[in-house]
């Protein structure tokens, strides 16, 4: 017992110590992202467009898909407790507003979280071990600028952007099972989806899209930078910072929903 | 170019030294790597610095060019402590460094050519065109025109060490810290770099630290050599003084023979305590 208390005070030591750095990370790069640039210091443009691209374009398939096959199955679902009632045309309404509020933001986090953030960890975790941050470092250009920076505020604008795609795609999925399946009109369904979702569950959905961007980012450079020990560490590290930003966004997320059900 | 008119002001008195390190301590893990360092780099000079693997010369440098701080101990930089520098007075600093690192850390995102242009994009307001004619200059000086836009992956160990020279070489600076820049390289090669190290301190006056193992190199290029052991300084004098010196150790290392006080086998008594990890035995 008392060995179980010793294990979780330093752990949670541990992890109060990381939370403590990341953040201060976090607060150097929103000024190299929205300050410096007015005093002319820009953002790396190269490595912005870089990311933007690597995010945006090259998630969007598995984005995409994943939004898809879990409208069917949301739809599928919700149809099968729903003909209990004998309501099933309030599947659209269902998968909608499912989407908007809580299924795109979060499944798309998730993909990206696997996809970009491990890519993240990954190539600033060889930089590290190969001293390529330290050579930055020596040459007088911040890497907290030079690569932070870029990859934060591209995953800060591209993550809400496949979060609408998301929505989009997953109520499109919902409309394949309810058309074949159900038999549903297609006007009907869509006006259905359209009366019960509010600007507001959309809104909700891109805040908390905006929050997983930052713990994506953030996380992911941090878990980077921070690697210690050849080819083996960045392995590590990658892994470390998949399962902590999961982990942390499904923690958020279920703040932020605790928080809009209470207000 | 401003930098170098402020520079050349010392040339009135070239013995004036560059960079003092003053009780420079350093643990890592509860393992003293650097145990009280004391030494003066003086300006325009070359310094070699020697010692065993593993005995912190890489680290030393990283004291030197503010990448790590010491314990304790000052570092004076044209008279000021960077050891209590903050960030932005430090990058200052090192716009008027220039960093070879041991294995080159060169960027495998950019090409060569981008790689040595680098910091003249980030701190030299030029024109695209006058950059590219400084990066065909840098990589003529040493050895590599038309390989500019390969990518570090493409070229061998050896010429990616060049690279990261010329690159270190890109902003013209004062003073220049090579982590064994020979290592890794042909013979003609290594003399060719030893030769630059040379020019550049002879003809731009720019300081130079270069850690080495060679011994060839170090004294053909040495004005001064420091010698690392156990994290002290046990030697620091001319390579003449060096060659001349009764010590021991560094006999052993300048001979590069395996019998000596480096490689001294233990007593029997101190071995088993090694192996066991039991200190008294009966
Ligand atoms: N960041 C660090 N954390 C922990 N230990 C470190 C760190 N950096 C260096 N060390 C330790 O300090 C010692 C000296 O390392 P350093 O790289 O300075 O040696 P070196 O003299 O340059 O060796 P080599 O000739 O092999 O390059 C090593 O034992 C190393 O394990
Ligand atoms: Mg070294």
């Amino acid at each position: 017992m008392r060995n179980f208390c010793g294990y979780l005070g330093r752990s949670l030591n541990l992890a109060l110590r990381h939370l403590g750095s990341i953040l201060s990370l976090f607060r150097q790069a929103l000024y190299w992202i929205f300050i410096a640039p007015f005093r002319g210091k820009p953002v790396n443009k190269k490595d912005f467009i870089g990311q933007l691209e690597l995010i945006g374009v090259k998630s969007l398939p598995i984005v995409s898909f994943v939004s898809f096959f879990f409208g069917i199955t949301l739809a599928m679902l919700t149809a099968y407790q729903l003909r209990i009632f004998q309501s099933e045309i309030l599947v659209g309404a269902l998968v909608g507003v499912s989407f908007s509020r809580e299924l795109g933001p979060l499944l798309t986090a998730i993909v990206v979280a696997a996809r970009v953030g491990a890519a993240m960890t990954a190539e600033l975790g060889t930089m590290k071990v190969s001293e390529e941050i330290d050579a930055l470092e020596t040459m007088a250009i911040r890497p907290v600028r030079f690569l932070i920076a870029p990859r934060l505020l591209a995953i800060l604008i591209m993550l809400p952007c496949l979060t609408i795609i998301a929505n989009i795609v997953g109520i499109l999925g919902g409309y394949l099972i309810a058309k074949l399946s159900l038999g549903l009109d297609t006007y009907y369904y869509f006006s259905q989806t359209f009366k019960a979702m509010e600007a507001k569950d959309l809104f909700t959905g891109l805040i908390k899209s905006f929050f997983f961007a930052g713990i994506i980012g953030m996380v992911g450079c941090y878990q980077g930078f921070i690697v210690r020990g050849g080819a083996e560490g960045v392995g590590r590290a990658t892994t470390t910072s998949v399962v902590s930003s999961i982990f942390l966004i499904i923690v958020t997320d279920c703040f932020f929903n605790a928080l809009f059900y209470f207000i | 170019m401003l930098c170098s008119i402020l520079f050349n002001k010392g040339v009135s008195d070239p013995y004036h030294a560059m960079i003092i390190v003053k009780n420079l301590v350093k643990s890592f893990d509860n393992r003293k790597i650097l145990d009280n360092i004391n030494l003066k780099i003086e300006k325009g000079k070359i310094t070699v610095i020697m010692g065993g693997s593993g005995c912190g010369k890489s680290t030393l440098l990283r004291h030197l060019i503010g990448s790590i701080r010491p314990d304790s101990g000052e570092i004076l930089i044209a008279g000021e402590d960077i050891t209590k520098m903050d960030e932005d007075s430090l990058d200052n600093l090192r716009k008027r460094f220039g960093m070879l690192y041991q294995s080159g850390a060169l960027f495998n995102s950019m090409s060569v050519g981008e790689n040595v242009a680098l910091p003249l994009r980030e701190h030299a307001k030029l024109d695209n065109k006058i950059i590219e004619i400084i990066v065909k200059m840098k990589l003529e000086l040493v050895g590599l025109t038309g390989f500019k836009d390969l990518f570090p992956s493409q070229i061998s160990g050896g010429m990616k060490k060049r690279v990261a020279l010329a690159r270190a070489l890109a902003l013209d600076p004062e003073v220049v810290f090579y982590d064994e820049p020979g290592a890794g390289l042909d013979p003609v090669t290594r003399a060719a770099i030893d030769k630059l190290i040379i020019d550049l301190s002879k003809k731009l006056n720019i300081t130079s630290v270069v850690v080495t193992h060679e011994m060839k190199s170090a004294f053909s290029i040495a004005n001064k050599i420091a010698m690392l052991h156990e994290g002290k300084i046990i030697i620091y004098d001319s390579a003449t003084e060096i060659k001349n010196s009764q010590n021991e150790v560094v006999q052993q290392f300048i001979a590069g023979s395996p019998e000596g006080p480096l490689t001294r086998r233990r007593t029997g008594k101190e071995y088993l305590v090694t192996l066991t990890g039991v200190s008294k035995h009966r």
